[in-house]
């Protein structure tokens, strides 16, 4: 057990290592530079020296790239001199937006998907059945961006009943629902074939054989057991969630580290770039470590050595 | 048993709903405050700086302008230079310049305006070490200053034991006097840029690295909250001097795109569409007969061109520019583009600016049966060009296919490089090793004055910065020198000269004289100007961002 810790957490460092070498490297091979970005196009050749100098930009790649790397080890990721903020600060106020726009979103998917996976299930092959699988098909073929831009200019602005975008509590229906109907569709589907699977097996048939009631047999018996794909997809989902969700938020003008991370491709800012990338990376990275050890704990079956 | 099981599911529903709850307390809300006498917009990009020592874009100029005062600022008939907090005299020979404070001038802490904070002020922003960052961007427009190169030190921490530049000096309470190694026509634009916003001292000790989340002024707002990235809020300023009765609460908001702008404008969320409005946008107003009438616009001080790498083959010739000026439909680009938001440029000065030449009447027409004959004659080989373009925006794409279109019909052979935006262009910083023929380029003043173009872009001091081809011209370069060493009572010599100087630059097709835009806005038919400034001026300064002081909210 404790060389199974030891090897997951080797891999997690050498895991986020990579990705701050990688994203590193591609932030500055990408042909910009920060000291023009600052000082704007009006700076004389005087000031854009001092700058350079100031911000260490003399020195070469490799060696910037070490004084980088130490920073981030002190959990420290630079201060942004376009954003004129600490990069650390930025992204630590961007981060509950898209915790929160996460769960909720993820919530709706699970309002929306749910229902239908077992109607469409218990239904199935019927008109309903026929019909809410051209509905998921729908879902996952309609582009988020094309959802959102819809319902901002159809709830938010005819009818006036939600915030036009912008971080509030009400404000967060919206871009949720935008993800809640696309990504639901996924879940309908997974939670129908699942469903189909479990309704066939010997305990659910000797549910019924001993008179227990359909509601029951379903709720009980048959759902429970088909969730299971649905949670290990849910993981997933949220995880990637969790990364930002760019497009929504930018449309939405929410905040979060998604609409953090296009502001910062906009104006070419290489160390929110960075920033964001590595906090998205890391938290993942670091969430997969603690759920396999989790699972560690709970399976017998995952082998240690 | 069916009651734990239903409970169970009764918990978990419960689970997520505290999750919910959680997050959502975890939100730091934003206020969606409007109504009442409160001016609300937005911005696509965010608020950079409250600091003078930082400050380079126009975004930030809302807020600074409403919070400091300058010396000297422009007044709202015809932009000229008027006392701010101080009324001033120049010597005859134009290198001393003293400034004499109005009485009672307080900053927004209580504490009164002094000529130490005004010698302080300028001191910080010429520092070589002005910021985290190094020097001040705009710190160089003080370089006539005595004493300035001391004290900036090549962009370095200054000398020890040195308090400050030699030239600025207090020779009496409440004066300010500044000695100039030249005389500086435009000294006193200089003055009234943000740059050399007046700032409280304690304030920036007390604060350091953070001063510009508390940055106090003397001007008729005081900065109630800035949740950075997110919105600032402007209330008034009462113990200011030029606090005006009823002056409204002022709300900006952060990173919205344009498109939720125009909604939340539309649905009177928001008091004004500011500009220069994007295309699409301007499409949607073109449609509507409401937003139409309330549409307002004013030509830009600002030109956009084309700049020509002159240090090498084939743009080290003139023939070779003057086709490409000859090439290209300018008329077209105009109505195409900007959907006839912009005038024809003529000469390197745009039309508010002194200087200009109106004798110049469109030298280029599109013309390419001209244009070819020009390229043989200038020895075109066919040879590959590359165009360095920003593509951080679909107007300029289009800009740069239409030219390559163009260019490509008179034989031209011309590669598009995008890159991401203008303040990115560093390859062009060394032009006879940089791989670049062409380069599309735009230029907004700092101040209305025609040194700020012909000097800034034409100059062979701003080789390798601002004059992005390195395009220079002996009597050109002589007639600008001249006209720069004037003092300003000598400016209507000075105009003739940067006349003169914009015909050759003109002949010699220093660059592709492309066009002049537009500044345009939205403003709701319920913001009203208050007092005795009643036109669009408020709104739509050639220099100045609009004066919010003035304006108020009437009942709808």
């Amino acid at each position: 057990m404790g060389s199974y810790l030891v090897r997951r957490a080797i891999w997690t460092i050498v895991t986020i290592w990579a990705i701050l070498t990688v994203t590193y490297f591609i932030a500055y091979l990408v042909p910009s530079d920060p000291a023009r970005l600052i000082a704007g196009q009006h700076a004389s050749a005087a000031t854009l020296a001092s700058i350079r100098r100031a911000l260490g930009l003399y020195h070469p790649l490799w060696y910037r790239y070490l004084v980088y790397a130490n920073q981030f080890i002190h959990g420290n990721l630079g201060y942004d001199f376009i954003m004129r903020r600490t990069v650390s600060g930025m992204v630590l106020q961007a981060a509950p937006y898209t915790f929160y726009l996460a769960v909720v979103a993820v919530a709706f998917e699970l309002l929306i998907g749910i229902p239908i996976g077992i109607i469409a299930a218990v239904k199935r092959y019927s008109f309903v059945d026929n019909f809410l699988r051209f509905l998921s098909i729908l879902g996952i073929s309609m582009p988020t961006y094309w959802v959102g831009s819809m319902l901002l200019l159809l709830v938010g602005f005819k009818l006036g009943w939600l915030p036009l975008g912008g971080v509030s509590a009400p404000g967060v229906i919206l871009p949720a629902l935008s993800v809640g109907i696309t990504g639901s569709a996924f879940y309908a589907r997974i939670l129908r074939s699942s469903t189909l699977e479990t309704m066939r097996l010997d305990y659910v048939r000797t549910a019924r054989a001993k008179g227990a009631g359909e509601a029951l047999i379903l709720f009980r018996h048959t759902i429970r057991n088909s969730l299971i794909p649905v949670v290990t997809y849910l993981g997933l989902d949220l995880g990637a969630l969790l990364g930002g969700l760019i497009v929504t938020e930018t449309i939405f003008n929410w905040s979060g580290l998604g609409f953090l991370l296009n502001t910062a491709l906009g104006q070419d800012d290489g160390a929110l770039i960075m920033g964001v990338t590595l906090f998205s990376a890391s938290a993942i990275v670091i969430m997969n470590f603690v759920v396999d050890i989790i699972y560690a704990f709970l399976d017998p079956r995952v082998s240690y050595s | 048993m069916a009651n734990s099981f239903w409970k169970r599911w009764s918990m978990a529903a419960a689970g997520v709903a505290t999750l919910g709850l959680t997050a959502s307390m975890a939100v730091p809300a934003v206020s969606n405050a409007s109504g009442g006498n409160t001016l609300n917009f937005s911005f696509s990009s965010n608020i950079e700086t409250l600091d003078p020592t930082e400050w380079t874009d126009m975004t930030s100029m809302y807020p600074m302008q409403e919070i400091y005062d300058t010396l000297v600022e422009y007044d709202n008939v015809n932009s000229k230079i008027v006392p701010g907090v101080a009324t001033w005299k120049v010597s005859k020979d134009g290198t001393v310049y003293t400034f004499y404070l109005k009485k009672g001038i307080k900053f927004s802490n209580g504490a009164p305006l002094t000529a130490a904070d005004v010698i302080y002020s300028i001191n910080r922003v010429t520092r070589g070490d002005a910021n985290s960052s190094g020097a001040a961007p705009y710190g160089f427009a003080y370089s006539d200053i005595k004493g300035y190169s001391q004290w900036n030190n090549g962009g370095k921490a200054p000398p020890a034991g040195m308090k400050g530049m030699a030239g600025v000096t207090s020779p009496a309470p409440n004066v300010v006097q500044f000695k100039l190694i030249t005389p500086q026509a435009f000294f006193l634009n200089v003055m009234a840029l943000m740059s050399a916003a007046i700032v409280d001292p304690t304030v920036v000790a007390k604060y350091g690295a953070n001063y510009q989340l508390h940055a106090v002024g003397t001007g008729p707002y005081k900065l109630a909250s800035w949740n950075q990235g997110h919105q600032m809020v402007l209330v008034p300023n009462k113990t200011s001097w030029r606090y005006t009765k009823g002056e409204p609460t002022v709300v900006m908001d952060e990173n919205v795109s344009p498109d939720l702008a125009l909604l939340r404008y539309e649905q009177g969320q928001y008091a004004f569409d500011f500009g220069p409005l994007p295309s699409e946008v301007y499409a949607k107003v073109l449609s509507s007969a409401q937003l139409k009438s309330q549409y307002h616009n004013v030509v830009e001080n600002g030109v956009v061109y084309l700049a020509f790498n002159t240090t090498k083959p084939p743009f080290n010739n003139v023939y070779v520019r003057q086709a490409v000026n000859y090439a290209i439909d300018k008329q077209l680009l105009i109505k195409n583009i900007t959907n006839g938001r912009a005038q024809l440029m003529t000469q390197p000065l745009p039309p508010g600016i002194p200087g200009y030449n109106k004798a110049i009447k469109n030298p280029f027409p599109y013309d390419p049966k001209l244009a070819k004959a020009l390229l043989k004659k200038g020895g075109y080989k066919g040879q590959q060009l590359n165009f360095i373009y920003p593509s951080n925006n679909t107007d300029h794409i289009r800009t740069a296919e239409m030219i390559q279109q163009n260019l490509r019909a008179i034989g031209m052979k011309v590669n598009l490089s995008g890159t991401s935006q203008i303040g990115n262009y560093w390859p062009l910083e060394d032009n006879a090793s940089g791989n670049w023929n062409i380069a599309w380029t735009d230029w907004f003043q700092d101040y209305p004055d025609a040194q700020d173009f012909l000097f800034n872009l034409l100059a062979k001091e701003a080789f390798g910065a601002t004059n992005v081809g390195d395009w220079t011209n002996p009597a050109f370069q002589s007639l600008v020198s001249q006209a720069d060493s004037l003092p300003a009572s000598e400016n209507y010599q000075r105009n003739n000269d940067y006349s003169k100087a914009e015909t050759i630059a003109v002949k010699q097709a220093a660059w592709a004289y492309l066009y002049t835009e537009w500044n345009d806005a939205l403003i709701q038919p319920w913001v009203k100007p208050q007092g005795t400034y009643k036109d669009l001026m408020l709104y739509l300064h050639p220099v100045k961002t609009p004066q919010f002081q003035y304006m108020t909210v009437a009942p709808h």
